[in-house]
């Protein structure tokens, strides 16, 4: 009789985090697309490469249960682009065409293949899982219209080339986009498990620290994990990012192997990862930006109304971001550097009492 | 839950098949990927870090990348990949089998053309049908098979193959359409989610298939490939087998795939079959919010509401999810939307007397809960649950085992001897040694006679 008592069959948490194993997920990537950025990477990796690689770790991504989802967004220089699904297409809708011209084909050949097809190229091709060909293929399609339509302008920062991009941009619509598609937590529980991955290539991103930080708060609260895979040298706030919403971040030794990083690391989903062990950083860059001048600071002011990060007390005596008025003379005592003062010794030593007044002990402020 | 049972049972039927047939299934990339999809998550990841590594894995890498407390999912991982012969394993080394590993790379870059994803038709359809068209269809005839079985009176009745693998499934019997009655396994059947019970129709027909002189691995082929196929997309019948255009046929019958007639050079799959491979839960769930398109049919929602009282209320008018209830549910009023009734101690009991179990009454109120009771954990109240289990207890309060009793033995010395001998011969049921008597079963009771006979002859 005891084996039918109901507490100890009936499972408890077990029971949520099978339901939560089930559920299927909802992968976005966002790939920094600065031509800069991977132009720096070139004898290591090209972008083709890491394209290739990343096009089979989606469909990898998309085998492991029928109803996973996926979705690519690029982060351009000056802009930010879906490049699957498109908006306005309708993938559902299949151009008859004529039987596919493929002979032996691997992803690298498709690039080129879709350069010289044209549209829906070969959508229709047996060899393939279909899901796979229409995010391939619309990937591939959506990133050459990206680059050839990208001018010499588009690359400068503020009169000077950089490799910056807008990695804020692609953030926000991202979560906006899971927001859309898992629709909130509703009395069910949530659908879908989403998750965002980063692949950057650039190296500095202070001057969008504060969307940036904004962003990832967004994604703690919304419990979407943030993975970031780093080609080339490390970025601070991308770390933070990885840290705080609980994801991987994986800076890559040799981006020649980068299938195998993404396969072994990025690959597992929330629920898998609760048993594996996973590689990732654990020092963690944890500098800020300064509101003002978008340097990147150890040590700094801090707005104690707003918490907004200064690299020196504001000129004009006010936040720049709530507004707070600071007591000027409080300002004063933190600008004060410290005296020096110079004593000298007087020649006669019978005429000791002559001290020079300016001998007081000189003040100090506290530096920084 | 449904889905690890379909899994297992086409999973236990894929372990079953010597190691050559399952290399000769690996060759087609649409198998390999849909054999992937049926492997608990843990073994997909340990498949997908070995895909594109070329040296072999060593075990103990495997083990410090596991966390401690899982060390029993990466066991059960191993275990699975090892019964379907998909890891090679050598001084401690893993290494993935060959063929599943080009099979497997092929699927996810495209490369090697085959024609194992189906080859959709270039030609316009001039009698084109939609999806809303092919769910119906698909519904009809599943549903005419369903009712057939549960006895409502609708008239129709399905084809001669959907008779014959019946029968030979052992889900009804009965030898014309007209007196085949439901089998104990035909209740347990309708009680299963609707991919389970494809599965189950399909691996029967799998067996008779071997029967027919038809080629398991095409079978396999064909089914998996259907597993792969876009919904509303018509396929051309070029590239398959003389095997498979039989099994076309019959799938028609299933409501698995929609052909216009049976010369028709192309063929529709329907939901029944892009779903094979995926699980149920994807209908309930991810699909109904990312995919508008799907309707809200009841194969795929939940709608019953079981409620602590053991009331229970169904939002449904399929008379089939009415008759399905009906089995095991007192049923008390009908509204044009709705069931209400009460599970009793008479309803279940008439139930477990036709042979359900009290698992398979508590699997298919999980399955079918209404989204509504997601929100308590656990699913369904405890109370109910346990009194279900409790009546099937109650049905097994007596055990009955036919057998002869040995009593009145002279002396304790003969009684030690011969139930001595009972006992090593693991015969005797009960004894009772202070009372000097014994029972032993029917079937073992001619070895204790004939020993008794032995020593009364032989002397003393």
């Amino acid at each position: 009789m005891n084996a039918v008592d109901g507490s100890s069959h009936v499972p408890q948490a077990g029971f949520a985090s099978e339901l939560e194993e089930e559920l299927p997920s909802l992968l976005v990537l966002i790939l920094d697309t600065s031509p800069l950025g991977w132009g720096a990477q070139s004898p290591a990796i090209s972008l083709h490469e890491a394209v290739a690689s990343l096009l089979i770790f989606i469909n990898s991504h998309l085998a492991l249960n029928h109803s996973n989802e996926v979705a690519v967004i690029a982060s351009h220089t000056n802009c930010v682009k879906y490049l699957y699904p498109v908006p306005g297409e309708d993938y559902s809708k299949l151009v008859p065409k004529s039987t596919a011209t493929s002979g032996t084909e691997s992803s690298e050949e498709m690039i080129t293949n879709v350069q010289s097809n044209g549209d829906n190229g070969t959508l229709n091709d047996a060899s393939m899982y279909r899901q796979f060909r229409v995010v391939n293929e619309s990937v591939m399609k959506q990133l050459e219209l990206l680059l050839l339509g990208t001018s010499a302008s588009d690359i400068e920062h503020n009169g000077k080339i950089s490799d910056a991009t807008l990695i804020s941009g692609a953030l926000s619509t991202s979560l906006a986009y899971i927001n859309r598609l898992v629709g909130g937590v509703n009395d069910n529980g949530p659908k879908v498990r989403a998750r965002i991955m980063v692949v950057s290539v650039c190296s500095d991103l202070a001057s969008q620290y504060v969307p940036i930080m904004n962003c990832i708060f967004a994604a703690q609260k919304m419990k979407v994990p943030i993975d970031i895979c780093k080609i080339g040298n490390d970025t601070v706030f991308l770390q933070q990012a990885a840290d705080t919403t609980g994801g991987v971040y994986m800076h890559l030794e040799h981006p020649r192997g980068m299938i195998q990083y993404l396969m072994t690391a990025f690959l597992p989903d929330r629920a898998l990862r609760k048993h594996l062990i996973i590689p990732t950083q654990s020092s963690i860059d944890f500098r800020a930006a300064c509101f003002c001048h978008n340097r990147i600071v150890d040590i700094g002011y801090v707005c104690n109304i707003c918490l907004s990060i200064y690299c020196q007390p504001p000129a004009d005596g006010s936040c720049a971001i709530c507004d707070t008025i600071f007591d000027p003379k409080e300002l004063a005592e933190l600008l004060k550097k410290p005296v020096v003062v110079t004593t000298t010794v007087p020649k006669n030593k019978t005429k000791k009492k002559k001290k020079k007044d300016s001998d007081a002990t000189p003040t100090f402020a506290p530096a920084l | 839950m449904s889905i690890p049972r379909f899994r297992t049972s086409i999973n236990d039927y894929l372990e079953g098949l010597p190691e050559p047939v399952l290399i000769r299934l690996y060759y087609s990339p649409a198998t390999c990927l849909a054999i992937f999809r049926l492997l608990p998550a843990m073994a997909q990841l340990f498949i997908m870090t070995m895909l594109f590594n070329d040296k072999p894995l060593a075990a103990t890498d495997l083990n410090g990348w596991v966390q401690d407390g899982s060390s029993t999912k990466q066991y059960e991982a191993l275990e699975k990949l090892r019964g379907m012969h998909l890891i090679k394993e050598s001084q401690g080394t893993l290494s993935l089998q060959k063929t599943f590993r080009a099979g497997l790379r092929n699927a996810l870059t495209g490369g090697d053309h085959n024609d194992s994803f189906g080859i959709p038709c270039n030609t316009e359809d001039k009698h084109r049908v939609d999806i809303k068209f092919l769910d119906e269809h698909a519904n009809n005839q599943w549903e005419l098979i369903l009712h057939f079985m549960v006895g409502t009176d609708t008239g129709k009745v399905p084809n001669n193959g959907v008779l014959s693998l019946l029968r030979h499934s052992g889900l009804m019997e009965g030898s014309t359409p007209s007196n085949m009655r439901i089998t104990n396994a035909g209740f347990q059947f309708l009680l299963q989610d609707v991919n389970a019970q494809i599965w189950t129709l399909l691996l029967q027909y799998l067996n008779m298939s071997e029967d027919l002189q038809m080629d398991a691995v095409e079978v396999l082929h064909f089914l998996f490939m259907l597993g792969s196929l876009e919904l509303g997309q018509d396929y051309s019948l070029v590239a398959l087998s003389p095997t498979q255009k039989i099994m076309l046929d019959d799938l028609r019958d299933y409501g698995v795939v929609y052909q216009r007639k049976s010369s028709s050079r192309r063929f529709y799959p329907t939901r029944l079959a892009t779903t094979l491979t995926s699980d149920t839960g994807a209908l309930l769930t991810a699909a109904a919010s990312m995919d508008s398109a799907i309707s809200q049919k009841e194969l795929e929602t939940g709608f019953v509401i079981l409620e602590t009282n053991f009331k229970v209320y169904a939002y449904t008018d399929s008379p089939l999810q009415i008759a399905v209830l009906n089995l095991f549910v007192q049923l008390k009023s009908r509204f044009v939307n709705m069931v209400a009734g009460q599970i009793s101690r008479e309803s279940v009991r008439k139930a477990l007397s036709n042979g359900i179990t009290a698992d398979q009454i508590i699997a298919y109120l999980t399955v079918h809960a209404h989204p509504q009771m997601r929100k308590s954990i656990p699913l369904l109240p405890p109370t109910v649950v346990d009194q279900i289990r409790l009546w099937q207890l109650e049905m097994e309060r007596m055990k009955i085992v036919e057998g002869y009793l040995y009593s009145d033995f002279s002396s304790k010395n003969e009684y030690d001897i011969i139930a001595g001998y009972a006992h090593d011969l693991g015969v005797m049921a009960w004894e009772k040694s202070n009372k000097r008597m014994f029972f032993v079963t029917k079937e073992g009771n001619q070895q204790i006679v004939d020993f008794v006979r032995r020593k009364v002859h032989g002397g003393a």
